[in-house]
């Protein structure tokens, strides 16, 4: 029988190269040794997965890399929870994001999504082309730390701003931070729309999120 | 002084000219600016010539862009379900294995409808500007595929089935091709091949030569046998993969996220530029004088052998200030006072 370190490693291992099939098999051996469910998820497979992040920053792996490693992520939590008799709320705060009316391109925000729950946050994905008027429903009607929005279009990123106006205007502002990303979002314009922060990318997110709830 | 489509043509034949053509790529700065809506510009020859002759007018620069030709993943891939198995009827997110490549419909240029709207634009802004440069946007075969797979099958694709992604680009190479004829024997005086941002910002240089680059070049040199000029733009971080991108054939590069000085330094006697004015933190954000003095320093590192179209680095934000875009033509009117005389 192999050690729980090796056991854990081996996890690893299969998100950090990208083994979204042979996981599944990988998590039932773990759990055949009798080992801590919970820790093969943060120790092994999210270990994995911040593994995968890193040689993103590093310019190694690229957006394919990282979609495949978090797919073996997903496909080895889904087999842990099987064996999960009750879930545990750990999370460092709650984190509501979505791309903005008329803008479908997602990539960069599921990617940013991923990596905060990787990082220990809960994140509520409201979508891709959501109405802005959502955003502030959400906010309303939820306990938010985080508000994160994204878009990849000069056409569609005003409406962020206009997200945090209609959100100062019912009184919402103070409730929630706001972070904004995208492709065409700079810091000056983030700043000028009155958001908290902007981050270049879905790594930097997490560390500036945990800064936002103060769990840095 | 060579007229406007006379020095673009110089340009994209390695000959230089005696002006530097300011093409901004200004597509939805003007479809908004005359409060039209994409899909409405796009279906109307009549509402995409107003608005991009007037703009051009009213701001100065050169170029009319004819649209974006969507209509190769559309009649293909229109009929099939996407992945949440809805027919949209744009072919977005519908193949993703080989047996539904088979699935796909027969490419019919002469029938495809987009084809016949943006070939009636091109009638029309050419009656309205003889004169200006025409160009339209298209997709190269591996855009087309990232289309009709979706964007997370693509990027999945590209590690885990090159096998699939690369069919795919092959199947519908024959569709590209023969749209770009069609539009050549129209008369656009360039066609412009955004390699989407996937290629430079989010795939490995590895990915790109296997899934991308490959296709380019047998693509690229099927097109320029029809006689068109290609402009490749390399959206994105492509410092790493300028040398594959140079065997690609393109006329000329409209490059972003990179110095234009650079590129020239490196590969100024094998290809003409176009570029490189950052269209968010400049041309929209930036101030008059730092727009200006910022597309000057690129007439003068870009135009020095008449070699290089000024232009923003992408698509001009619909909220770039107009005296922003009126400071880089005056920019390049004055550089070239100085370069050529």
């Amino acid at each position: 029988m192999q050690t729980k370190e090796e056991m854990l490693r081996k996890l690893s291992d299969c998100v950090f190269d990208m083994e979204d099939e042979e996981v599944v098999d990988v998590v039932k051996e773990y759990i055949e040794c009798g080992y801590d469910p919970q820790e093969g998820m943060l120790q092994g497979l999210v270990d994995g997965m911040k593994r995968a992040s890193e040689l993103y920053e590093e310019g190694e792996y690229f957006v394919p890399e990282l979609i495949v490693c978090s797919d073996a992520m997903y496909a080895g939590i889904e087999e842990f929870q099987k064996y999960l008799p009750e879930t545990e709320n750990n999370s460092i705060g709650k984190v509501a994001i979505g791309v903005v009316e008329g803008d479908t391109h997602d990539i960069g925000k599921n990617l940013v999504r991923i990596m905060m729950e990787t990082g220990g946050f809960d994140v509520h994905d409201l979508g891709r082309d959501v109405a802005l008027d959502t955003f502030v429903d959400y906010v309303r009607d939820n306990d938010v730390d985080i508000l994160c929005m994204s878009s990849l279009m000069t056409t569609t990123m005003p409406g962020m701003g206009i997200v945090i106006e209609k959100l100062k205007e019912a009184g919402l502002r103070d409730k929630v931070k706001i972070m904004v990303g995208g492709a065409p979002v700079s810091p000056a314009f983030a700043e000028k729309i009155g958001a908290d922060g902007y981050t270049r990318s879905a790594i930097e997110a997490v560390e500036f999120a945990k800064k936002l709830v103060g769990a840095a | 002084m060579m007229g406007k489509r006379e020095a673009v043509k110089a340009i994209l034949e390695g000959k230089g000219a005696d002006r530097i053509p300011i093409i901004m790529n200004a597509f939805s700065l003007p479809v908004m600016r005359y409060g039209y809506t994409m899909p409405e510009a796009l279906m109307s020859p009549e509402k995409m010539t107003k608005c991009m002759v007037g703009t051009r007018r009213e701001l100065g620069y050169d170029g009319l862009c004819a649209g974006v030709y969507g209509g190769i993943a559309m009649m293909m891939g229109g009929h099939l379900p996407n992945s949440e198995g809805a027919i949209s009827g744009n072919g977005e997110d519908v193949i993703h294995s080989m047996d539904d490549i088979k699935k796909l419909r027969p490419y019919n240029v002469d029938e495809c409808m987009a084809m016949k709207t943006l070939l009636k634009t091109i009638e029309l802004m050419r009656e309205e500007e003889p004169d200006e440069p025409i160009y339209v946007i298209l997709h190269v075969p591996a855009a087309v595929a990232f289309t009709l797979m979706g964007a997370k099958p693509a990027f999945k694709a590209m590690i885990k089935n090159q096998e699939l992604f690369k069919a795919l680009c092959d199947h519908v190479e024959d569709a590209v091709v023969e749209s770009c004829k069609v539009l050549v024997d129209a008369g656009v005086d360039f066609l412009w091949f955004p390699m989407p941002n996937f290629g430079g910002f989010c795939i490995s240089r590895k990915s790109y030569e296997k899934c991308i680059s490959e296709s380019n070049i047998r693509a690229n040199k099927r097109i320029k046998d029809y006689g068109a000029k290609i402009v490749i733009h390399t959206c994105g971080l492509y410092d790493d993969r300028f040398d594959l991108v140079l065997k690609e054939s393109g006329d000329a590069w409209h490059i972003s996220d990179t110095q234009t000085k650079k590129v020239k330094d490196e590969y100024g006697d094998k290809v003409s530029l176009m570029g490189n004015i950052p269209c968010c933190s400049v041309l929209m954000e930036g101030t008059e004088e730092e727009v200006y003095q910022f597309a000057y320093q690129e007439c003068m590192d870009g135009a020095r052998d008449g070699r290089f179209i000024l232009s923003g680095d992408c698509d001009v934000s619909p909220l770039t200030p107009d005296e922003n875009v009126i400071a880089a033509v005056r920019a390049a009117k004055d550089a070239e006072k100085v370069l050529f005389g």
